[in-house]
């Protein structure tokens, strides 16, 4: 045979069918595969003498993956593994204070998962430790993470379907034999599973692909939506990728649209922004950088069914040019209010720009009161969402109402918290009763924010478990919670602003009532810029 | 040039991670030449390579400043390819990959020594090459470029392109194996 085969070989300049005949020739010819061998060894060493920059094992990728992983196990106390993603699962299935690598050598967890065969255990300890069936807990971060929204022929395995009558869908580790399902996760990713497939909900915006097949769709607001795999961690940047992993945990990303920041999740872990267009492959190489491999995003389902598309029960716009009738333009059975109700004239708003078109404008006293027909109920599902711009202040701490749902002290009410002490500048809250959920972000900045609160229904103590908070169509965390229980009744009214003072003092703009857990799509369609 | 690498070793030593930077990008091609010479398997190379640095980091306090740094690297890289072959023999799932399966099984009894600076003698034995065979090693290597566009580049044909390349490569080889004769006659005087 002639040497230029082995030169095309080495070159991977043959086709499939040549490849063949020349390695069938070399397993006949031992003196062709000595010297092909000699042809290899010294191919591969010019490479690596005068290669320089180029390709993916360039000498300054090379050096800065050796430096990578000399500083990462240096701030891991010289563990083969990045701290990142276990002990962030680890902190976000307990919602507990972080964890300090001393704890984790303590409990023999860190030693454990020196090697990628161990750090499959240690994910096995991470999923049993919190199994996610057993009963509710009620603080926020132990909630509802993910509903699903979709499935097509899917099957699940025993134990691993959804504990919530509509699909919605607690952290743990699951199992689908067949089929597929498309997840809608609270940060308004959506993860479509082909099964057979095992996976586990770590929070409102991560999930853990112990094995099978996805396709994550990432809308801006949910940007930094994470797949972890036993080989690889995906962070999105706004985008659509696909993510297959086999039985052994080699994990395959391709990108279908925008980009995607990469690494392996053990030994180095330099990260790789991956672009539309392009694949990667995390094995069980832990040293080298992911390998590049032929792109099949075309091979995944991007689809199964219509997304869910709900209507608001009840929309107000205050795009009414004058006049007292305040009108929805849900587009249903119509539940229009005057803006001045009866003997109200010194309590009422007033008609003001808003966010667009139209709006009101409240002085702290004044409401704006809608009569509920029998449908609402306060421990069914619903959502309620508007817009509301609040003059920065400074003083007391104190609470501003901005809308109720139900009765004064019966019924949900929305509010804005301040406390000059922890320096919460109005960040919303939500409570009913005795109980509460309060997120972080503060809303009294003189600018227009989009706040919305969704009950996913249920009587109890569930208030913590079952109620999400988005700000601007972001997920909102809670940072403090007080239990409390959820009783039901007719809700009968919906009020803006609170008559009897500590009603909120600036302006709302579009208001919106789902009789039903919106989809976080829909929330953050209605706050879109 | 030894002094600076003394000093270098010596702030490694300390604590300097970045003077472990300036190490690298002096050893590194140097090293994972020799790694491919020793365990031609593309994937290996940089595994063993990478790994090799990693354990020479970690040992570095056992490193006697002013020696030679290159031997020692090629020594621990020698022994790490040998632990790579020996894991390699007990995973038969490896052979299916018939061709790498028979260039570690070779690897696991070459002759090559981690004594022998070969990515020394290669660079010299570049140099002893007329011009035009290493501009047309810096297109296959340097530039990346296919065997059709070398052939393009030179108004061959691909063939030629192919077997030249086949030709200096033997040559090379030859070269190198002179100098290691040489070394080791030298060694025995």
């Amino acid at each position: 045979m002639k040497s230029e085969y082995l030169e095309a070989l080495l070159s991977g300049e043959l086709s499939g069918d040549e490849t063949s005949r020349v390695e069938a020739a070399l397993r006949r010819d031992d003196a062709l595969r000595e010297a092909y061998f000699d042809q290899a060894e010294m191919d591969h060493a010019l490479r690596a003498l005068l290669g320089g920059e180029r390709g993916a094992c360039g000498s300054e990728q090379f050096k800065k993956s050796v430096l990578a992983r000399l500083r990462s196990e240096a701030a891991g106390e010289e563990h083969g593994f990045s701290r990142g993603v276990l002990t962030a699962i680890l902190e976000e299935r307990k919602s507990t204070p972080p964890l300090r690598w001393p704890d984790l050598l303590k409990a023999g967890v860190v030693a454990a998962a020196a090697s990628v065969a161990l750090t499959f255990s240690l994910q096995r300890i991470v999923f049993d430790g919190e199994t996610g069936t057993s009963g509710e807990r009620t603080s926020p971060g132990a909630g509802y993470l993910a509903r699903v929204e979709a499935s097509r022929d899917l099957v699940w395995a025993t134990s691993s379907r959804p504990q919530h009558e509509d699909g919605w869908l607690q952290a743990g580790l699951r199992r689908i034999d067949s089929g597929f399902v498309r997840l809608a996760f609270n940060s308004g990713a959506t993860a479509l599973i082909e099964g057979p497939a095992a996976f586990s909900l770590e929070s409102h915006n991560r999930l853990f692909l112990e094995e099978g097949r996805l396709t994550a769709d990432v809308p801006p607001a949910a940007s930094g939506f994470a797949v972890n795999t036993p080989r690889m961690n995906v962070v999105d940047i706004g985008t659509r990728f696909g993510v297959v992993v086999d039985g052994e945990g080699n994990s395959d990303l391709h990108v279908m649209e925008g980009t995607v920041e990469a690494s392996r999740s053990s030994g180095n872990a330099v990260s790789l922004v991956v672009r539309e267009g392009l694949a990667v492959r995390a094995d069980d190489r832990t040293r080298t950088d992911l390998s590049p491999i032929e792109y099949a995003g075309d091979r995944f389902t991007l689809r199964i069914g219509d997304r869910a598309r709900v209507t608001p029960r009840l929309h107000y716009t205050f795009d009414e040019s004058s006049g007292n009738a305040i009108l929805d333009s849900s587009g249903r059975t119509p539940l229009d209010t005057f803006l001045v109700a009866e003997g109200g004239l010194e309590s009422s708003p007033l008609r003001a720009a808003g966010r667009t078109g139209g709006g009101l404008v409240f002085e702290s006293g004044d409401s704006l009161e809608t009569a509920l027909d029998s449908s609402f109920r306060l421990a069914e599902p619903h959502t309620l969402s508007f817009w509301v711009k609040i003059a920065p202040r400074l003083g007391r701490r104190d609470t501003m109402t901005l809308a109720r749902f139900g009765r004064e002290g019966a019924g949900w009410e929305v509010a804005c918290h301040f406390d000059p002490v922890t320096g919460s500048s109005g960040a919303l809250r939500v409570s009913f009763g005795d109980g509460f959920v309060l997120g972080g972000t503060g809303l009294a900045d003189g600018q227009w924010h989009h706040v919305a609160y969704r009950y996913l229904g249920g009587e109890g103590d569930l208030l913590g478990s079952r109620i999400h908070l988005f700000i601007d169509g972001q997920w909102e965390p809670a940072t403090r919670w007080g239990a409390g229980t959820v009783r039901d009744g007719r809700a009968a009214v919906l009020s803006l602003g609170a008559s009897g003072g500590g009603g909120i003092a600036g302006w709302v703009d579009e208001v919106r009532l789902y009789e039903t857990a919106a989809p976080t799509r829909s929330v953050q369609s209605s706050a879109e810029p | 040039m030894a002094d600076d690498e003394t000093r270098l070793v010596k702030r490694v030593q300390a604590g300097d991670l970045e003077a472990f930077g300036d190490l690298l990008d002096r050893h590194s091609s140097h090293l994972r030449a020799f790694v491919a010479m020793k365990l031609p398997v593309p994937h290996l190379i940089d595994e063993v390579a990478h790994e090799t640095f990693v354990f020479a980091h970690r040992h570095i306090d056992d490193f006697e400043a002013g020696s030679d740094f290159g031997k020692w690297l090629r020594a621990i890289a020698f022994n790490l390819a040998r632990k790579e072959t020996l894991r390699h023999q007990r995973a038969a799932k490896n052979a299916e990959k018939y061709l790498d399966h028979c260039l570690i099984e070779r690897a696991g009894s070459g002759g090559l020594s981690p004594d022998s600076p070969v990515a020394v003698y290669l660079e010299e034995c570049l140099e002893q090459l007329p011009d035009r065979q290493r501009e047309l090693l810096a297109h296959k290597y340097k530039l990346a470029e296919s065997s059709r566009e070398i052939s393009e580049a030179f108004n061959q044909s691909e063939a030629w392109v192919r077997t030249t390349l086949c030709r200096i490569r033997s040559s090379l080889r030859s070269c190198i194996e002179a100098k290691m004769r040489d070394e080791s006659f030298s060694g025995l005087a």
